[in-house]
């Protein structure tokens, strides 16, 4: 007989819901810069439409942890994993905005004369991409090393934005970009390391599920 | 307060507890989990030898209280129970009058002045946060209240002993919610001037109220911590299985 | 359909089974009482609870002469007056229902209360004193007439009219009652108590809280138990061949060789103790084990637990177990005929003689003629004593238990 059957039970489904939100948020980030480049209105009108789910999902995530909470008293790993989740959404949440922030410069954009990424732009975006496909992995697998690796990754994208903004800012100087392009453009960049500063707090309450122990908060 | 060292316990043949170690502070509450038959009630007793009262009952080792060994033959036990006192599970108290109940400890150490019974009286029942419902009737029965006024009686009537420690083995598993909280709660207020350690079957209870757990099984002391830590993050994997309920 | 039915009869057989029963058995008992009360209540009365047993005769006569003082009559029913002499008598019978002639009235000026006995010492005649012999009436002219008391009151009063003395008056002071058995068997009840009740109770408190639990204490414990039915009679044997001899020889009185109040005490102690022990070790271990285990907690030693905790929540039982020794002590009849003999005792002590009611009712049966009524109005005494010791240990019971609930 498996002792605390409905706990776990409870536990399972906000698993797969993580799972939903994740897939939803991933796909919204790949198509939304592949948007972003191609200037395709149609796919940012649907990323938006996909964030709203991500919402009504991050609502329904919270709700059920709190459930569990005063349901199931739940103690130990049981209740570091349910309000590691319950945090975790949140940065999640954040990833899903910022990917229809991208979206909306996309549509924001539609009739300029431009799109693209510049290099570096792209290496922060393929990181990044990597960044939170990780970070959802080591949640499903409790792999602290890779949530290790994952956060350590982060200074390269600050690093890269650094690098953006420099040149923009050059560029601009030489005015040898139209403002425009680059303001947006320089937009993007920021989503983009902010996406990866979500992913990075996603490893960083992994660790705290499966330790104990936040760079900000300590329990133990 | 209490060291115990290398102490085991045997009911004839078979072994209650096994070569158990552990330090226990003063004036913090200290909670004794796990599983049913772990052995923590009789290692709760054998805090203040009520285990003499069974036959088979063999110890080893030292268990020191302030430093004395309290197994010594030369140590006291009618002075061990005057400075280490008990709260039993169901609450037990005698049939006679909330006043003679409370005053019965000291009465049998020959106190007699009708004015010190008194003040100890009072003292007690208000440390017990019971004096406000029965000053105007210390002369009524103590069987005509109701279960958690009763126990929050013995509690008063081990205060009146002025112990050291407090001895509890599930003061509370016998009461209603709202008589659970109150005890609690003074619980709480007491381990501000008592030593106490409790024995207890609710978890969320134990992560209330102590500071440090302690978690038997099958005899054997497993984990002793912090509260934070055992509840948060237990060392053992047996600790952490049954503090989620993974097995009972 | 034919299971149910089954079950029905069956379950009606039951009842009507049990219903006869009790039937009988509430027939049977109230028979008992009937028969007892129908032929007792004609005897009972405050007097025969109050006389003594044995009859005092007197041979007396009058010193004061008549001297012509008018009496006045106190009109007496059924009594016939002598205006000489200042009495009234009236033909009556004995408390044990033979035929006699009582004295109902005597003025305290009568010369009848100056009278003496034979041996010169003063006697007067007292009210109740039955007349079933002869007296000889004396006149001025110094001649005599024997009154026989087989010729009635008013004979009597006639044949004195003119005497001025009386003498060789065969009179007796009755006997009958049975003030001596029921001191005796009240003095049984306290002195055997007194003994027994705390040997007893110590001797549980022994069994149950300071032995060890072993096969011995186990041993002691069933033998105990056996001798609750051991026949009384062989305690009775047991109380002559030993306790007469030894409380003959505690009190140096050889008088107490045939028996003595003290040795059928001593006897009934031995009788009641199995009774005692029991229900006081029985009432020990339904006093909640909690109770001991709070007050040890307390810092409280093994004996003050015993004594105030224990022994006071064991009081009901100890109580009930006095209950049924007062019901065995006034019952027995075989044990207290060795240990106390038969004599029926008027003077009542310790190291006297006398019977309890039940062995005065053995004596009145055992005669030549059996006084069927006598024992009845014995029995109810016995009845009414037991209700009245049951009712008084029932309310001590309830008061203590007030005092502690």
């Amino acid at each position: 007989m498996v002792l605390r059957k409905w706990l776990e039970l409870a536990i399972e489904e906000l698993k797969k819901d993580v799972n939903k939100m994740a897939t939803l948020v991933i796909k919204n980030i790949t198509d939304s810069l592949k948007a972003f480049e191609e200037n395709n209105l149609e796919e940012a009108l649907e990323i938006k439409k996909r964030d709203v789910e991500v919402d009504k999902l991050e609502d329904e995530i919270s709700k059920k942890v709190l459930e569990i909470i005063w349901k199931e008293q739940p103690l130990a790993s049981d209740l570091r994993l349910v309000t590691g989740i319950y945090k975790l959404i949140t940065d999640l949440e954040r990833i899903g905005d910022h990917a229809t922030d991208i979206a909306n410069i996309t549509i924001k954009t539609a009739e300029l004369d431009h799109q693209r990424l510049i290099p570096i732009t792209t290496q922060m975006a393929t990181i990044a991409k990597e960044m939170v496909l990780n970070s959802v992995d080591a949640f499903f697998t409790f792999d602290v090393s890779l949530a290790e690796k994952t956060i350590k990754k982060d200074d390269e994208v600050d690093a890269l934005f650094d690098k953006v903004t420099n040149l923009a800012i050059a560029e601009f100087k030489e005015e040898e970009i139209d403002a425009e392009f680059g303001v947006y453009l320089l937009f993007v960049a920021k989503y983009i390391e902010r996406i990866a500063d979500h992913a990075t707090n996603i490893c960083e309450w992994l660790i705290y599920i499966v330790s104990g122990k936040h760079r900000e908060v300590s329990l133990i | 307060m209490f060291k115990v060292e290398n102490m085991s316990l045997h009911y004839g043949e078979k072994m209650a507890l096994d070569n158990i170690n552990i330090e226990i502070k003063e004036k913090e509450v200290t909670a004794f989990i796990g599983p049913s038959g772990c052995g923590k009630s009789s290692f709760l007793r054998s805090l203040n030898r009520m285990n003499d009262l069974i036959e088979e009952a063999k110890i080893e080792g030292i268990v020191k209280l302030k430093g004395e060994n309290i197994y010594d033959k030369k140590y006291d036990v009618i002075d061990l129970r005057t400075k280490v006192g008990m709260v039993f599970q169901s609450p037990n108290p005698f049939p006679m009058s909330i006043f003679e109940n409370v005053v019965y400890g000291p009465k049998r150490q020959g106190v007699r002045n009708k004015k010190t019974l008194r003040e100890i009286a009072e003292k007690a029942l208000k440390q017990a946060a019971l004096w406000e419902e029965v000053s105007s009737r210390l002369n009524e029965s103590a069987m005509k209240l109701s279960g958690g006024q009763q126990q929050r009686l013995c509690i008063a009537r081990t205060l009146a002993m002025e112990p050291e420690v407090i001895l509890m083995d599930e003061p509370t598993s016998a009461l209603d919610p709202i008589a659970t909280q109150k005890i609690e709660d003074l619980i709480r207020e007491l381990k501000n001037d008592y030593t106490i350690i409790i024995v207890t079957h609710n978890m969320q209870q134990a992560a209330r109220i102590s500071d440090k757990t302690a978690f038997f099984y099958m005899g054997e002391l497993i984990e002793f911590d912090k509260t934070t830590k055992i509840f948060n993050k237990p060392k053992y994997d047996q600790t952490e299985k049954y503090i989620t309920g993974r097995f009972g | 359909m034919r299971k149910v039915k089954k079950r029905q009869v069956i379950d009606l057989s039951l009842k009507i089974i049990t219903y006869l029963a009790s039937f009988i058995s509430v027939i049977i008992l109230g028979a008992i009482l009937i028969f007892v009360f129908s032929n007792g209540s004609k005897l009972l009365s405050f007097k025969i609870l109050t006389t003594d047993y044995n009859s005092k005769p007197y041979r007396l006569k009058t010193t004061k002469d008549v001297e012509g003082l008018s009496f006045t009559n106190p009109n007496i029913t059924d009594a016939y007056f002598s205006e000489d002499f200042g009495f009234a008598v009236k033909d009556d019978y004995t408390l044990e229902g033979t035929e006699t002639i009582r004295f109902v009235y005597i003025d305290e000026n009568s010369p009848l209360k100056t009278s003496v006995n034979e041996q010169g010492d003063n006697e007067p005649f007292k009210v109740d004193f039955i007349f079933d012999s002869t007296m000889r009436a004396v006149y001025k002219d110094g001649s005599t007439t024997t009154i026989f008391s087989k010729d009635g009151a008013k004979n009597v009063v006639d044949t004195l009219n003119g005497a001025i003395k009386i003498e060789a008056a065969n009179v007796k002071f009755e006997g009958g009652g049975i003030r001596g058995s029921i001191i005796t068997t009240l003095y049984l009840i306290g002195l055997t108590l007194l003994i027994g009740l705390p040997f007893g109770v110590l001797t549980a408190l022994y069994l149950h809280e300071i032995a060890p639990q072993n096969k011995i204490t186990n041993l002691l414990r069933s033998f105990i138990d056996m001798l609750t039915g051991i026949p009384s009679i062989i305690f009775g044997l047991m109380g002559a061949a030993f306790f007469i001899p030894f409380t003959s020889l505690l009190f140096n009185n050889p008088d107490m060789k045939r028996g003595s109040v003290i040795a059928g005490a001593l006897t009934l102690v031995v009788i009641i103790l199995p009774v005692v022990i029991k229900a006081t070790e029985s009432a020990l271990s339904v006093v909640p084990k909690s109770y001991k285990e709070g007050s040890l907690a307390l810092g409280a030693t093994k004996t003050q637990t015993t004594f105030k905790i224990m022994l006071p929540n064991a009081l009901p039982g100890i109580l009930s177990g006095a209950i049924l020794s007062i019901g065995r002590i006034i019952g027995e009849s075989a044990a207290l005929i060795f240990a106390m003999g038969t004599f029926i005792g008027d003077n009542i002590t310790i190291t006297g003689r006398s019977t309890s009611l039940a062995v005065h009712i053995w004596s009145v049966m055992g005669g030549e003629i059996p006084n069927i009524n006598l024992a009845s109005t014995i029995a109810i005494v016995i009845l009414i004593v037991v209700l009245i010791l049951n009712i008084s240990v029932k309310l001590i019971t309830n008061s203590f238990m007030k005092k502690y609930k």
